[in-house]
């Protein structure tokens, strides 16, 4: 189990097993969710994770892919359900800095969701392109072509923003 | 900017952004005990799934076109032309009049990536046969594009155009980098953005008459630069009656940065609020006079700005400033705001 607790499905430690990876779980929910919603969004992933927790299968994948994976989910059903997704006084989240960090992030924002999770996970997270397609559920290739698409849609963007 | 520049930015930014978010601070409830219902209930869930494989049999047999009675590769099948496909066109720019060829068979407008600060998810439409050909004509209308010449800021088009042509080819319009302005295919520009707005607006009209909105609006957020703030196309006229979510923003203008109206000021979003009596605040904003209190003259924007951003069920975004001089559209003519709305949506931000 890559020296970690005990695989759950056999009959493991499901809270020392998913312990490691909470804080990636936690920084994927605060990209793509509002602020106010990233607790409920990670809450409702470990309870997803905890009932499908006897089909992981550690040949397959690792436990971050198949939970970040899990995080993603859950954070799309939240922005389809949730109407009024800020709080009613908020202060906004977005880093204040350079204007070239606004652009970009006001960038990214834009981009369109599966671009904008293949940004996030691997840049935001920091995660493997390896891991990333896991979470995205898709091939490393696909994970490679769609940092590829996002970064020159970004471009474009940026240079709008210039111009 | 290349890939790997792009690519280094990111990734520093990445950086940065997870050291200002350990994402230790979230308290995960106990599983310990939990008690597993997946397990529990095997027979519910195998039923579960056995109707989600019907549903997906059914469906795909459904939606498969018969081989036989399939219409063929025509370019003008309504199926293709509702994808018309919003990538920018490889081609060369066009250069010369007319501004584009006779003899479009499809229209689209296509959202694009930033979209002028907000969030909202551009209307998306097509237009066929004669109003396609239409349309080629108020383009080819189009009065050439005069660099010297001050076209304003208070409209942008934050999307493009996207003409399809029997023979398969695109050509691509796009929306005004800088107001006033078109390009096509990123080659010669025009002043057009007084058409595309027009095209936009009857776009919208066609989406509303054809798909009624259901969906509650949904809150938009403010966008972070200033210089983003321009009016956007749609949503109008917004009435008392209308059904909108708004959200205030405040933002705080650069020191130094020229700060007159018809100058470009910058700065950055200090703070934003959902207005929960999203009705009330319209009834506040849509109260406003028609007589500019500037006369027209040039006036001094307060190193502080507030501004409504409004949306309604179709997405359509309008913004409503609460300086006195700065008129909205949100009613279909020039309204300026009053002292009430000013105070109104002061008292959403704490620190006033």
């Amino acid at each position: 189990m890559r020296g970690e607790a005990a695989d759950p499905s056999d009959g493991g430690d499901f809270n020392a097993w998913v312990r490691p990876h909470l804080p990636s779980m936690t920084r994927l929910a605060s990209r793509l969710v509002p602020a106010a919603d990233r607790d409920d969004v990670v809450q409702d992933a470990l309870v997803r994770a905890w009932r499908r927790r006897s089909t992981f299968d550690p040949l397959r994948g690792s436990p971050a892919g198949w939970l970040l994976a899990i995080v993603a989910d859950q954070a799309r059903k939240r922005r389809k359900a949730t109407v009024v997704p800020l709080a009613s006084v908020e202060i906004a989240t977005a880093p204040l800095g350079t204007e070239r960090r606004l652009d970009l992030e006001q960038a990214i924002r834009g981009l369109a969701p599966r671009q904008r999770l293949a940004i996030d996970l691997y840049y935001f997270l920091g995660l493997d392109v390896a891991t990333c397609a896991e979470a995205m559920r898709c091939a490393e290739g696909t994970v490679k072509a769609t940092l590829h698409q996002a970064r020159r849609l970004l471009h474009d963007a940026l240079e709008d923003t210039d111009g | 900017m290349d890939d790997d520049n792009l690519d280094r930015e990111l990734t520093e930014l990445g950086a940065r952004w997870r050291a200002q978010n350990p994402g230790d601070d979230f308290v995960p409830a106990d599983f310990s005990d939990r008690e597993d219902a997946s397990a529990s209930t095997p027979w519910l869930m195998l039923g579960a799934a056995a109707a989600v494989v019907l549903a997906v049999v059914i469906g795909t047999i459904a939606l498969t076109p018969n081989a036989k009675n399939s219409p063929g590769p025509a370019a003008s099948t309504p199926d293709v032309i509702n994808r018309l496909d919003c990538a920018r066109p490889d081609e060369r720019p066009v250069r010369g009049a007319p501004v584009v060829p006779d003899g479009a068979v499809a229209a689209r407008m296509c959202g694009r990536s930033g979209n002028g600060g907000f969030d909202t998810a551009w209307p998306i439409d097509t237009l066929t046969g004669n109003d396609a050909e239409q349309l080629a004509d108020e383009l080819n209308a189009m009065p050439p594009y005069d660099p010297t010449a001050d076209y304003g800021c208070t409209t942008r088009v934050p999307f493009d155009l996207v003409l399809r042509y029997a023979d398969g080819r695109r050509v691509w319009i796009e929306g005004a980098r800088k107001c006033g302005l078109v390009s096509v295919q990123g080659g010669q520009k025009w002043n057009g953005a007084a058409t595309l707005s027009d095209l936009a607006l009857r776009l919208i009209g066609q989406r509303r008459a054809a798909h009624p909105a259901t969906n509650a609006p949904v809150p938009p957020q403010c966008p972070l630069k200033w210089s983003n703030v321009a009016d956007t196309i749609g949503a109008k006229p917004v009435t008392a009656a209308s059904e909108v979510a708004v959200t205030a923003c405040q933002y705080r203008l650069d020191p130094g940065s020229p700060r007159f109206a018809s100058e470009r000021a910058t700065g950055r979003l200090d703070l934003q609020a959902v207005v929960n009596q999203p009705a009330a605040m319209l009834r506040t904003a849509l109260a406003g006079t028609p007589t500019d209190p500037c006369n027209g003259q040039n006036y001094a924007l307060a190193a502080v700005q507030h501004l409504l951003i409004v949306r309604d069920r179709f997405g359509d975004i309008s913004v409503v400033s609460t300086e006195p001089c700065w008129p909205s559209t949100l009613s279909g003519t020039s309204r300026y705001p009053s002292s009430t709305l000013a105070a109104e949506v002061a008292r959403l931000f704490p620190q006033n």
